[in-house]
């Protein structure tokens, strides 16, 4: 029975990150002209490697605290854990050599900050998709 | 002890022990960690670790801000506790003004963390890592001041790099500061008095004969040195491969020191075979050099979902004379390989084995044994096996444990025990629990 319940569990973890996985999209801000990214663009712009835009402009980053998209989105587009993609961040924050994403509550908040922020990327469940935002394509 | 308990007082007690905060301009960070090691039959880092020490703690605070988009300054302040080094005394960890022109280059001044293999940068930061010790062969407790940060300039950059991902790179030169209490400087004190004594007898044996000359001798020994660093230069390179997980990387860098340090005695032969105590009993100031004249470190680093695959290998050929006697000439080598898993983002279990050679052209030890009986081949060597839990609490608090089995003794043992007593085989456990906001 406990095997059985490990199994379910892992099972639903794992369908769970694969459905979430899917459902993800990058937003910026509408006067952004940027409509589509490369996969190592927007590795590089999440682990901080590309710090601005095309016209010079710095890269406002955008987190969730909500971890079960937080996990999705980094095991999609960065290939690392939520706890990975954490870490990462604070080993920058610890040594001087970055400062980690802006963390938001939920879609609706990362809408509101990324409409309001002209140098923002954040992401969000695509099922929040409205046109308060973006959508960044990744190529 | 003292500051570290204020620190921890101004954690705890503060309305910012949950969260960070953020002012207007500057953020504020920080992150506490407390340990217990115990020992068996060697002490390790700590002449109290067969006891058991909770002499095994950092502390650090950082504060940063954005004076511009290009520009930001920070600084992080860190008190460290490990045996009789640290003692609580909160210092510079880095501080550095860092400007980025655009994404392929940049500038930071200050003092900044050294880019040495994948882990040294976050030495210091325990919930950085999966284990609480980082593999010693590469990451070395006893040498952290060789290599924890330099002072100067660097450039910094990423760029693309097509189809093989893109690269980080970070270049810089500078110096570096030793502390007075270090291990370093035992286990440098050591090895020159051990010098001192072998290259004097040659000198002293023609005027008053061998036996004399070897009494006389056993009698030297070094009260006190300072390494005074002329320069550090090095740089880093990392490949982060379109594989997804997979990193590349290789370090390398140089170090050159003076060392001031006094004998309890004359050395001068003319002086020793007059006979007069006033004369010989005074004490002898000397000068030599401890360079570390090229280390290099290959790193690769394996991310497949939650596992965890990491490897090093390093060599250091490495120098020191005292009053002109070559006292070691020699290159170190280093490799580990480390494999950790983590079961539902909390818990992470890991697997260590890391190997430590102080001379590759003497791996078996017998020439150094060979060089005085208080000297045995196991002293030349350190294979550590090591497994390790990890338990993410909360994003805030973690607490680690480990067990380690050793081989050897290599790694300046002899500076926390009587070297005569030291034992080739020996294990270590540790429990450290750390906090962060």
């Amino acid at each position: 029975m406990r095997s059985l319940t490990i199994l379910i569990f892992v099972s639903l973890t794992f369908f769970a990150s694969v459905v979430g996985a899917a459902d993800i999209s990058l937003v910026v801000n509408k006067s952004n002209p940027v409509s589509s990214i490369s996969e190592q663009e927007a590795k590089m712009i999440y682990l901080g490697n590309k710090k601005s835009w095309d016209n010079g402009e710095k890269i406002n980053l955008y987190s969730q605290y909500d971890y079960v998209l937080r996990d999705a989105f980094s095991s999609k587009v960065l290939s690392k854990s939520g706890q990975q993609f954490e870490t990462y961040w604070k080993k920058a924050l610890f040594t001087g050599t970055g400062r980690p994403p802006i963390d938001v509550k939920d879609d609706t908040e990362m809408k509101k900050f990324i409409a309001a922020d002209a140098r923002g990327i954040g992401y969000i469940s695509s099922a929040s998709i409205d046109d308060s935002v973006k959508v960044v394509v990744i190529k | 002890m003292k500051v570290v308990r204020c620190l921890l007082l101004l954690v705890f007690l503060s309305p910012w022990s949950v969260w960070a905060f953020e002012m207007p301009d500057v953020s504020v960070h920080g992150f506490v960690s407390q340990g217990y090691l115990n020992s068996s039959d060697n002490n390790y880092l700590s002449t109290d670790s067969m006891r058991g020490t909770t002499q095994f703690t950092e502390a650090g605070v950082a504060l940063s801000s954005e004076v511009s988009d290009k520009l930001h300054i920070g600084v992080q302040f860190l008190s460290r506790d490990l045996g009789d080094v640290g003692n609580g005394t909160v210092k510079l960890d880095w501080g550095f003004a860092d400007y980025s022109h655009n994404d392929y280059l940049g500038i930071r001044a200050g003092k900044v963390k050294l880019p040495f293999g994948f882990y040294n940068e976050g030495r210091d930061t325990d919930l950085l890592r999966p284990m609480v010790f980082l593999p010693q062969s590469i990451y070395d407790e006893t040498r952290r001041d060789l290599l924890v940060a330099y002072q100067g300039a660097g450039l910094y950059g990423s760029a693309p790099a097509g189809a093989l991902g893109f690269f980080d790179y970070h270049v810089y030169g500078g110096g570096i500061n030793i502390d007075d209490d270090s291990l370093l400087i035992t286990a440098l004190k050591q090895n020159g008095t051990f010098s001192t004594r072998k290259a004097v007898i040659p000198t002293l044996a023609p005027l008053i004969g061998l036996p004399a000359a070897q009494a006389y001798a056993q009698q030297l020994s070094i009260t006190s040195l300072k390494v005074n660093n002329n320069y550090i230069a090095g740089g880093s390179l990392i490949l982060n491969t379109s594989l997804d997980g997979l990193r590349l990387g290789g370090s390398v860098m140089r170090v050159e020191n003076d060392i001031d340090y006094v004998l309890n005695r004359s050395i001068n032969p003319t002086v020793v075979a007059g006979g007069n105590p006033l004369n010989i009993m005074v004490p002898t100031p000397l000068t030599g050099t401890i360079d570390n004249e090229l280390t290099w470190v290959a790193s690769l680093e394996y991310t497949i979902g939650d596992f965890l695959l990491a490897s090093e290998y390093s060599e250091t050929k490495r120098k020191q004379t005292y009053n002109g006697y070559v006292a070691l000439d020699a290159t170190s080598q280093s490799y580990y390989v480390m494999g950790a898993y983590t079961l539902y983002d909390r818990l992470t279990l890991s697997l260590l084995y890391d190997v430590y050679y102080a001379d590759k052209s003497d791996k078996d030890g017998k020439d150094f044994a060979a060089t005085s009986p208080d000297r045995k081949d196991f002293f030349t060597w350190r294979k550590d096996f090591g497994v390790g839990a990890r338990y993410d609490i909360s994003p805030n608090w973690l607490i680690k444990a480990e067990y380690h089995v050793v081989d050897g003794a290599a790694l300046f043992l002899t500076t926390v025990n009587d070297p005569s007593k030291l034992v080739q085989d020996w294990d270590y456990y540790t429990v450290k629990m750390s906090f962060n906001f």
